[in-house]
């Protein structure tokens, strides 16, 4: 078709927008059949059932799904679009970037297909056996030469504080993904358990952060129609978190067996890494200066700030559950789901949503269907997010006691989950709305897709 | 600044691009619900100062961190709880068991240590015995189990 052509640049973000919504929708589905299992023990332990959603093995399948399904293709998607725009020029190698959106797909489904027939590597995010990661590395390796190239052929001087984060990222990444999977084979006992960790907090800290605050960077200035605030305190931001995060591994084996060097190694660059969130945060409520009305009415504007608020409260935690004291009680504990659920859901899954409210009407160019399911798909997704997240933390802090007392053996252990049901409940109710949310999310797009499509077609034809 | 112009260029293929039929009555008092608008507009980036209140906390932090590197110790909370046999075995075992070989819920711990091989002794008290229940059960860790195990190998 005639049409076809027009869209055809942003072939490559349409792939990846559309896939990650796919996977966000079956990656929710799993988190609440685990969420389930808390309530039911027995929920689905139906013939093969039984073996196919077994505990441990949907919980990867669920944090895969959602980190490198969704975020990660959201974020690819985000930057196939966006840096072609600071550059001022078109994506490099735009048949290789629609073909990386094939190849992404197939890894999550192997990947999802592998963790479902019980085969994994145990590294916590990194579970797909090892050929997967081979292809993940491949496919991160085009990523990266797409990016880079498109950079590089730029007709815009100046680099964006944004190119910085991304670029970044893609250094990071694939070091990092290397790095991680490999001490499964190499590495064993406790320095296996070190390397694991600083490629799990690293994965989060090193590519869904950084892109996702350069995707603030990017949209805040558009959405609020104000110049960034500091530039200055961009760089900061930037040279900071790179400094600081490749520190953090350690710190999830806190008073674990690991000497006390390494613990303080690990505990003071997360404690430092307030620098750059607040320098973050600093730019942030800066360039917002004047336009909170704004908030009100602009629902993007809405999931991005609030992203950002959540982003602060997430590094506000983190540093505090890295010290020794508060991490013996909250270490094992439901705390942790709480905690980790904030960042990538609360704070960068919200950028992505920010971003695909303000990126789809580019580019299927029609308005967004309806601000209605907006709003709705905000505020169910933000009172989700408050329940899962306050009831995880509550119950994680009466777990931590209790288990310090002794109860972390026998018929104590068993009374002890039996008396957090409550809060399981809230968990269940909460991840619920959540994923309500996301239906209505997905219905907009898609209408809005729809209409854009006909838009175009009947324009064609009165043409 | 030659960067305007070069803006102007980008413009008009960037409206070439456009596709015509963009407009869809968002409401136009500023600043807009999400709507087909151009990529053209500049990101304008402001050169703010760092506000005061984050370079004090960046020093609090510097000084916070460097303390922390020389002072902090590490941490032992399983020492806290009471590993100590004698004490364990009265608060937990002496309900059912005697330190002599008479039998009372269940038999004396006498020599217990001659009857059992550290071993089997291990699996008792981690299992229980017909219907003792296990020490974990009783609320134990591996700590207080291991001395409890201890103290009893001496009667
Ligand atoms: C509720 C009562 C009860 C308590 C409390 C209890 N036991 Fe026992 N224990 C028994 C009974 C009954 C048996 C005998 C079980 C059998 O042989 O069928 C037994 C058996 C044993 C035996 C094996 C003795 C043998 O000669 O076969 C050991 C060792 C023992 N208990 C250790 C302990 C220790 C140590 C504690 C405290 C931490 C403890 N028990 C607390 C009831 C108790």
């Amino acid at each position: 078709m005639e049409t076809q052509t027009s869209s055809d640049t942003y072939r490559p973000t349409k792939i990846f927008f559309y896939s990650s919504l796919v996977w966000l929708v079956i990656g929710m589905i799993y988190g609440l059949i685990l969420a389930f299992k808390f309530i039911w023990p027995n929920f689905l332990v139906w013939g093969p059932l039984q073996v196919i959603l077994q505990f441990g093995r949907i919980r990867p399948i669920h944090t895969n799904m959602l980190l490198f399904g969704w975020l990660t293709m959201a974020n690819i998607g985000a930057l196939f679009y966006v840096i072609p725009k600071l550059c001022r020029n078109q994506l490099s190698f735009p048949k290789m970037a629609t073909f990386l959106g094939y190849f992404w797909n197939f890894i999550i489904v192997v990947g999802s297909i592998a963790l479902t027939m019980g085969y994994t590597t145990v590294t916590e995010y990194g579970e797909w056996p090892l050929w997967i990661d081979i292809l993940v590395v491949i496919g991160v390796a085009m990523l990266a030469m797409i990016c880079f190239s498109t950079i590089a052929n730029r007709n815009e001087k100046q680099l964006y504080v944004s190119l910085w984060y991304f670029m970044g990222s893609l250094i990071w990444l694939p070091g990092l993904y290397i790095i991680g999977n490999l001490p499964y084979k190499l590495l064993s006992g406790v320095p296996q358990f070190l390397i694991f960790w600083f490629y799990g907090h690293n994965v989060i800290g090193l590519w869904f952060t950084t892109v996702g605050v350069g995707l603030i960077y990017y949209l805040l200035p558009y959405l609020t129609k104000n110049p960034l605030y500091s530039h200055r305190l961009s760089l900061i931001g930037f040279w900071t978190i790179a400094t600081f995060y490749v520190w953090n591994g350690p710190h999830h084996l806190q008073n674990g067996p690991i000497p006390l060097w390494l613990m303080k190694a690990g505990i003071i660059p997360s404690v430092l890494l307030i620098i750059p969130v607040w320098a973050v945060l600093a730019n942030v409520f800066g360039t917002m200066k004047g336009k909170w009305h704004a908030v009100a009415h602009n629902t993007p504007l809405k999931f991005l700030v609030t992203g950002a608020i959540f982003y602060l409260i997430t590094c506000l935690q983190g540093p505090f559950q890295s010290l020794q004291g508060p991490s013996s009680i909250v270490k094992f504990t439901d705390w942790v789901p709480g905690h980790a659920h904030l960042p990538v859901f609360g704070a960068f899954s919200y950028v992505a949503f920010s971003v695909m409210y303000y990126v789809l009407p580019k580019i299927v160019y029609h308005n967004i269907y309806s601000n209605r399911l907006m709003e709705t798909h905000f505020w169910l997704s933000t009172i989700g997010l408050l329940l899962f997240t306050f009831s995880t933390w509550t119950a994680g802090v009466f777990e931590g006691f209790a288990w310090i007392e002794g109860a972390q053996y026998g018929l104590q252990f068993v009374e002890m989950l039996t008396a957090m049901q409550p809060f399981f409940w809230i968990r269940t109710v909460g991840g619920t709305l959540m994923f309500v949310a996301q239906i209505f999310f997905i219905i907009n797009l898609y209408k809005t897709i729809q209409l854009g499509k006909k838009s175009q077609n009947t324009n064609e034809s009165s043409a | 600044m030659d960067k305007d112009k070069q803006n102007s260029e980008v413009n008009n293929e960037e409206m070439k691009e456009q596709h015509p039929k963009t407009e869809h009555g968002a409401p136009t008092d500023e600043p807009p619900t999400p709507q087909v608008e151009d990529m053209s507009k500049d990101i304008r980036m402001g050169n703010a100062k760092v506000p005061r209140f984050l370079v004090v906390t960046y020093c609090l932090l510097a000084i916070w961190a460097f303390g922390y590197a020389l002072m902090a110790v590490p941490l032992n909370q399983v020492a806290e709880v009471a590993a100590d046999g004698e004490t364990i075995f009265s608060q937990s075992c002496f309900g059912c068991h005697n330190v002599t070989d008479e039998f009372k819920v269940g038999p004396g711990m006498q020599d217990v240590g001659l009857k059992y091989s550290e071993e089997e002794l291990q699996k008792i008290l981690l299992n229980g015995i017909g219907t003792m229940p296990s020490l974990p059960n009783l609320g134990l860790n591996t700590e207080q189990i291991k001395a409890v195990k201890e103290y009893i190998l001496t009667l």
